[in-house]
């Protein structure tokens, strides 16, 4: 995949054959929308592979992509104290960590590897 | 995608989905409301399914623009996917809920 257009289309194809409650869906796509943002600005990835399994534990979300080292696990910012104090970007790595069961990244022979369940 | 209504207040009617496909055009749709503020701001999200950090961004962005001409920003209407992600972001600490 190149794109966050295809990535949404595969997290809708999913969530209708799979079935899924509108709750999970929202989850899985707003984590997806904002890991694709990230790494195609961040990791400068020029493409990318998302598969994605219903599992007893949850929902898994599997990210690879080639690129610059980038671990949204380390991100550390938090919710917005008040207007005056924000700045733009961060949030969509902060609601990535807020709705994910677990967390786990690794980087290998310059290879990303992204794995989430929520 | 957005209608804008003025009234007693300024009423910003977002539809569907607020994320990184569209959150630039709507931003551009609604700047020229903005940059003409004169009231208080009501963001209507009943018709809103979905939102993720870029629509938190245009969220933001109508609150700034309402703080600094003095008005106040409330919003209406939200799912329970959507108040929960204003909820985890700290939005609901600075906005007004009817």
């Amino acid at each position: 995949m190149h794109s966050l257009d295809e990535a949404l289309d595969v997290v809708n194809r999913f969530c209708r054959k799979t079935n899924l409650e509108e709750s999970h869906c929202f989850k899985l796509r707003l984590v997806s929308e904002e890991l694709v943002v990230n790494l195609l600005k961040h990791a400068k990835a020029e493409s990318f592979s998302l598969v994605l399994e219903k599992r007893e534990e949850g929902l898994s979300l599997l990210l690879s992509y080639a690129g610059e080292r980038f671990d949204p696990s380390a991100s550390d910012l938090g919710p917005l104290d008040s207007v005056e104090e924000s700045t733009p970007g961060g949030l969509g790595l902060f609601l990535v960590k807020s709705v994910a069961k677990c967390l786990n990244y690794r980087y290998e022979s310059g290879v990303n590897f992204v794995e989430i369940v929520i | 995608m957005v209608d804008v209504v003025e009234n007693g207040v300024v009423r910003i009617a977002f539809k569907d989905r607020l994320d990184a496909t569209n959150a630039t055009e709507v931003l551009k749709t609604i700047s020229p409301t903005l940059e003409g503020l004169e009231k208080d701001l009501l963001l209507d999200m009943s018709a809103l399914e979905y939102i993720s950090s870029a629509g938190l961004q245009v969220v933001l962005h109508c609150v700034k623009a309402a703080q600094k001409v003095g008005r106040e920003t409330q919003v209406s209407g939200m799912n329970a996917n959507v108040s929960e992600i204003l909820n985890i972001s700290g939005f609901l600490t600075f906005l007004k809920e009817v």
